[in-house]
């Protein structure tokens, strides 16, 4: 489906992506990598925002520049934060669906639709601009899935989007996914792994490993993965509880009360506990995010072999 | 989504509140000059002359053209809305013409409105019909060619205003004082000899009188209307062509 042989892309003196072969079928794939890595580079060869500098990207058998029957049967949220900020999320949608192609007599309900989809039906008639970012985010993703596209392109899509939302899209994702070709980039390999366990990795414009996740996962595993929590001065409360978990290998507080950084082999089993001690202790947490160190020392690893 | 409906989509983004304003404050320049030369004793005549070659045909018309030509592209790369057009199964050459054609009639319909307006400050209800008709035709055609041309500019540079200011307001003036036949590489010239206007008071300007014993006779409408057609024609071919085969990166990814 979609086909890229030796594609580079340069951007004058840079390279952005450096000869990478691969195939992506149908189902959800992951594209990972650090920032800089070229994934969105990637993307936007198969979105047909650039053109290879050599090499070939194809799209259902046609190279996707401006061609308007390859871009009919994709979907495309980009990570760029761009949108017609006085325009409502209703009317925003609208006129999305029609420049995908939908029927004017249909544009409305196909953005009614999928404002429902993103749990946004509530704020349709808000404006774009009074948006909070996680609100921007699922309007992005709206845009990407309301015409129903064939192949799904979302870059960076968890971005700005609180647990309740990644959770949330995830599921709208994987839900995509069984029926369609769905890529997915990220820089955190947590994120990914929720979705798919077909993972493309870049490292510096090149293919470092395509196929199942477990392979990073095992190196994951002996690179502990840093996660920041924020907490309004429990900090040290909280360290007391986490260091008493089987997932938790390392906590130490920084700066004042509030900012403790764990590390874990196990992110998924250790989020769960997370939520579990904050609801027990009635613990105040601002936030928590993975540092993603982990991803680096697992490109070092690979590149360094 | 067709070129129509994406005009009316241009026109609908670019004449919302805030924005509006914008045309507003355009509008109102000829009509401003026309009660400062009415307040200053100028006659009804003299009032209107100075007022839409001065206030509409050099400011109103240039500037318009300017904000909304220059921007078809370039206000989709600055608000980094430029990937989500780009990646719809919309034509480029549509999406070009379409907001091309929604510039067009805003800038025409301000530049008509501010017209009309500056007639009726100068002399009433007692305006001359035919050359209140004339004006608003040129214009029009003004629009057409300025925008095109802006428009192009929006294509090829990522500052497309600077160039079109430079352009709209020191090329389009100084060139014609320079003796000679350089007068025709300016879009005003032919505007003007299609929609003269006398000068304040009568008195011409030293440095165009000087420049005019140069020059050579004057250029005949069909000349002037041809001239902006093929400009017209031009600009907007290389633009629907680069914007077909070019590369359009949101803002920041692109520096």
């Amino acid at each position: 489906m979609i086909d890229l042989q030796r594609a580079s892309r340069w951007y004058g003196q840079v390279i952005g992506l450096n000869d990478v072969t691969c195939s992506i079928g149908p189902g959800i794939t992951g594209l990972l990598g650090e920032n800089g890595a070229g994934k969105s580079t990637l993307i936007k060869l198969v979105t047909g925002q650039l053109r290879p500098t050599t090499g070939t990207v194809t799209v259902f058998g046609e190279a996707p520049f401006a061609n308007s029957n390859v871009l009919r049967r994709l979907g495309y949220c980009p990570e760029v934060d761009g949108f017609y900020e006085h325009m409502s999320c209703e009317e925003f949608l609208t006129l999305m669906a029609r420049l995908s192609g939908v029927p004017s007599s249909e544009g409305a309900i196909v953005a009614e639709r999928s404002l429902h989809r993103v749990g946004m039906h509530d704020s349709r008639k808000r404006r774009l601009g009074a948006c909070s970012k996680g609100m921007r985010q699922r309007i992005r993703i709206a845009q990407a899935i309301q015409h129903d596209p064939e192949v799904l392109v979302l870059d960076e899509p968890m971005n700005g989007l609180d647990p309740v939302g990644r959770k949330e899209m995830s599921d709208l994702l994987l839900e995509f996914g069984t029926t369609r070709t769905v890529i997915v980039s990220s820089h955190i390999l947590y994120e990914v792994e929720s979705l798919t366990r077909s993972i493309i990795l870049l490292h510096r414009g090149r293919l470092l490993a395509q196929g199942d996740v477990g392979r990073i996962r095992d190196l994951i595993d002996r690179h502990p993965h840093q996660v920041v929590v924020e907490t309004d001065g429990s900090a040290r409360r909280l360290a007391r509880e986490l260091v008493a978990l089987a997932s938790v290998v390392a906590a130490r507080i920084e700066g004042d009360e509030s900012r403790l950084i764990v590390e874990t082999p196990r992110p998924d089993e250790f989020y769960t506990q997370l939520r579990d001690i904050v609801l027990a202790n009635n613990i105040p947490l601002r936030t928590f995010y993975s540092q993603d160190n982990n991803l680096e020392a697992v490109f070092r690893y690979l590149v360094t072999g | 989504m067709n070129v129509i409906e994406i005009a009316i989509w241009f026109l609908k983004n670019t004449l919302q509140l805030r924005r509006a304003v914008t045309a507003v404050l355009l509008g109102i320049i000829g009509p401003l000059f026309a009660l400062l030369f009415r307040a200053f004793g100028f006659t009804p005549a003299e009032t209107y002359d100075a007022s839409v070659q001065l206030g509409i045909f050099s400011a109103t018309l240039v500037l318009a053209a300017i904000a909304y030509g220059g921007g078809i592209v370039t206000y989709e790369v600055v608000g980094k809305t430029i990937p989500l057009l780009l990646t719809r199964p919309v034509p480029r050459w549509a999406l070009f013409i379409g907001k091309w054609l929604g510039a067009v009639v805003l800038t025409a319909a301000i530049s008509v409105v501010a017209t009309v307006l500056t007639a009726a400050l100068s002399f009433g209800s007692d305006f001359d019909t035919e050359v209140l008709l004339r004006d608003m035709l040129v214009l029009c055609a003004g629009a057409v060619t300025y925008v095109s041309l802006f428009g192009l500019l929006s294509v090829l540079s990522k500052r497309p205003w600077l160039i079109a200011a430079i352009f709209g307001f020191f090329w389009e003036t100084w060139v014609t004082y320079v003796p000679g036949d350089f007068r025709r590489l300016s879009v005003m010239t032919y505007l003007k000899q299609l929609s003269p206007h006398a000068d304040i008071g009568g008195q011409e300007n030293p440095l165009e009188a000087l420049s005019e014993a140069f020059q050579t006779a004057q250029i005949d409408p069909l000349t002037c209307w041809n001239t902006l057609t093929v400009l017209t024609i031009l600009s907007l071919a290389i633009s629907v062509a680069v914007f077909s085969m070019a590369e359009f990166l949101p803002a920041e990814e692109a520096a």
